[in-house]
């Protein structure tokens, strides 16, 4: 077993002051847009709508950490909930939060943002605060409720060796810890290195701060967003000056299909590492993660088919000899088929693998090799409806790991789920 | 929300305390059911999944009751007709919400939207799974045995409507004004049971005199318990 750093308190990422303000001040009357006749009056005669979701679930150890989380959990044995309400302040401002947790030892507030509808008769919404991902197929159907399956694709989930808070040297040490996303050791300022857990392609579990500006109409939905981490390190409060643009595009040629696109381009280093690196080397950045995304659902009776395909580039410091090949490439493609065979209960399959470029140092005898190891993941399994609101899950997931620590690992897991 | 599946059910099969063979006389049991539902203070929010792109809808409409007789009259069971009916999918709802019927009425579920639906239902009374399907497609389903029936679309988890499925032909959903009409009962007492999706049911005794005729039943339906 490898030692993981856990985060400190404020590193974890914590409902933010600074966006309970921003919300907080889009609330009060007369903030953000003049009333205007015909509005509510002052003390506003808003609705309020409540929901909430509760899964557990249950599997045997995953003694290599194909499962672990950036939250440090694995996802195959978590019990995870969430309450969230929305207040509508006015017909033109909402308010909406949610509290989330994980396990018994991990609470926060995992959205807290105001959507405002300028015009009425117009589909178009600004979002503030901790605002729901925009980026890809997958992160807004995350939890038990929406997933077929009781796993996240390795997009979502599977950790890199790649940290947001420390960087590798060069390219021995980034590939001398191929495959350890879940305790990476880099030097971080201190005389020796910390462990601490790598970063996911997307990470689907954390929302990002910022500002959301969306259209949808019935054939097309378009989100653009302004917000202060990245796809892999989402955050409250910037942590490096450098804020994403992130959008997506979603166009529906018939109701059976969707097809979508997905781009981010945000700083991922955090000012401490950056600040941190030799000077020559620090010349070098901004550090910043670029990703495109494609996607695609179609449906038929019975049938519904998911695929995505996600390319993401960090750029990473070149500290010393051998140097790392900055950009560092990874590619994750995933694709999901779910089969309705009685009204209660339905059958699902995932396959799932992560590939990566190449760098070369002088291990591996100086041949070009993954800057991490690639991973793939099968997934099949059932669920059953016992009431529209509580389904139990039971799948079987196998995962590969390729390359030095070349790994393979099955799981039978189980999953019971409830929403409201 | 008090069901009564168990009482639509058995109405089919209960003949005891039934009147004789039908009558020429017949009456109407009609009237008002007033619908007291306090405030929606919470109303479902829309699932994280969809936090920040739901879009206004209007909320279905709670107030539609179900009157109907608990135990039919012999004349119940005469030779069904083959019913239809049909539930619209529009704007992301059911029209309408509530809908009765008798056993062995199909129901068409056409897709007036623009975007697929999947009407579904795991109620005991009829479970089944349309699938997906388009805007301009309809698929039905024959409902075959009495009971309350809980309908869904699978890719919109707002959408819900009810359908109760009779044994007989005494029942009527009320208008928009709460009202309601039963016609053609013959002579006799029997139960009337109103059902309301968000309120407790209630009964009341009615009897058609011999010469048939028209006998008025107003209800008030609210969180109260009732006083024996």
């Amino acid at each position: 077993m490898f030692p993981i750093r856990r985060r400190t308190p404020a590193q974890r990422p914590t409902p933010c002051v600074a966006v309970a303000a921003v919300t907080a001040a889009l609330l009060l009357p007369g903030a953000g847009r003049a009333q205007e006749p015909g509005d509510p009056p002052a003390a506003p005669q808003g609705r309020l709508a409540v929901g909430g979701d509760l899964s557990a679930s249950i599997a045997p150890e995953d003694e290599y950490y194909f499962n672990y989380t950036d939250y440090e959990l694995n996802q195959l044995r978590l019990v995870t909930g969430g309450l969230g309400a929305s207040f509508r302040v006015a017909s033109w401002i909402t308010a909406t939060a949610e509290l989330r947790f994980e396990n018994a030892d991990h609470l926060w507030m995992s959205a807290l943002y105001a959507r405002i509808r300028p015009a009425a008769s117009v589909p178009f919404d600004i979002q503030v605060g901790r605002v729901p991902p925009v980026f890809g197929a997958f992160a807004r159907r995350r939890y038990g409720s929406d997933n077929p399956l009781i796993s996240t694709p390795l997009a979502y989930q599977s950790l890199t060796t790649l940290r947001y808070d420390a960087v590798p040297p060069n390219a021995d040490s980034l590939l001398a810890v191929r495959g350890r996303g879940w305790s990476v050791p880099y030097p971080n300022g201190g005389d020796g290195p910390d462990y601490a857990v790598g970063v996911p392609l997307v990470a689907s579990s954390r929302w990002d701060t910022g500002v959301l500006a969306s259209y949808a109409d019935g054939r097309l939905e378009a989100t653009i967003g302004l917000t202060q981490g990245s796809l892999s390190h989402p955050v409250v409060r910037d942590d490096n000056d450098g804020k994403q643009l992130v959008g997506r595009l979603v166009w529906h040629p018939s109701p059976a299909l969707a097809l979508g696109v997905s781009a981010a381009r945000g700083e991922y280093l955090d000012e401490s590492a950056a600040y941190g690196l030799p000077v020559p080397a620090q010349a070098g950045g901004p550090w910043v993660q670029r990703a495109v995304g494609v996607d695609v659902e179609a449906s038929a009776g019975h049938w519904v088919a998911r695929a995505e395909v996600i390319v993401s580039r960090w750029r990473v410091p070149v500290v010393e000899a051998p140097e790392v090949d900055s950009p560092l490439g990874a590619v994750a493609s995933t694709l999901e088929v779910r089969y309705r065979v009685r009204p209660s209960w339905y059958l699902a399959v995932r396959g799932d693998h992560m590939a990566l470029s190449d760098v070369t140092g002088t291990l591996y005898a100086g041949v070009p090799t993954a800057w991490d190891a690639p991973v793939s993941r099968v997934e099949a399994g059932g669920g059953y409806s016992l009431t529209r609101q509580l389904r139990l899950k039971l799948v079987y997931q196998h995962d590969w790991r390729v390359g030095r620590r070349g790994l393979s690992e099955g799981f039978v897991a189980g999953q019971i789920a409830l929403w409201f | 929300m008090t069901m009564r599946p168990v009482a639509l059910a058995v109405g089919a099969a209960l003949l005891a305390g039934s009147p004789g063979p039908a009558q020429k006389a017949t009456g109407v049991i009609r009237g008002r059911i007033e619908v007291q539902l306090p405030p929606a203070i919470f109303e479902r929010n829309p699932g994280v999944s969809e936090l920040g792109g739901a879009k206004a809808r209007r909320p279905p409409d709670r107030r539609r009751s179900v009157v109907y007789l608990e135990t039919a009259p012999r004349a119940a069971f005469e030779e069904p007709q083959p019913q239809r009916a049909r539930i619209d999918q529009r704007n992301e709802t059911f029209v309408p919400h509530v809908l009765a019927i008798t056993v062995g009425t199909t129901v068409d579920f056409p897709n007036s939207d623009v975007t697929y639906h999947n009407v579904f239902s795991l109620s005991k009374a009829k479970s089944f799974d349309l699938g997906r399907y388009a805007a301009g497609r309809s698929k039905a389903v024959t409902f075959d045995r009495p009971g309350i029936v809980r309908v869904f679309c699978e890719i919109h988890s707002h959408m819900n409507a009810f359908i109760l499925v009779f044994g007989h032909r005494f029942f009527s959903v009320t208008d928009a004004e709460g009202r309601y009409r039963i016609e053609g009962v013959p002579p006799g007492t029997y139960t009337v049971s109103v059902w309301n999706e968000a309120l407790p049911g209630t009964s009341r005794s009615v009897t058609i005199p011999p010469a048939g005729g028209d006998v008025e039943l107003d209800v008030t339906l609210s969180r109260e318990r009732e006083r024996p």
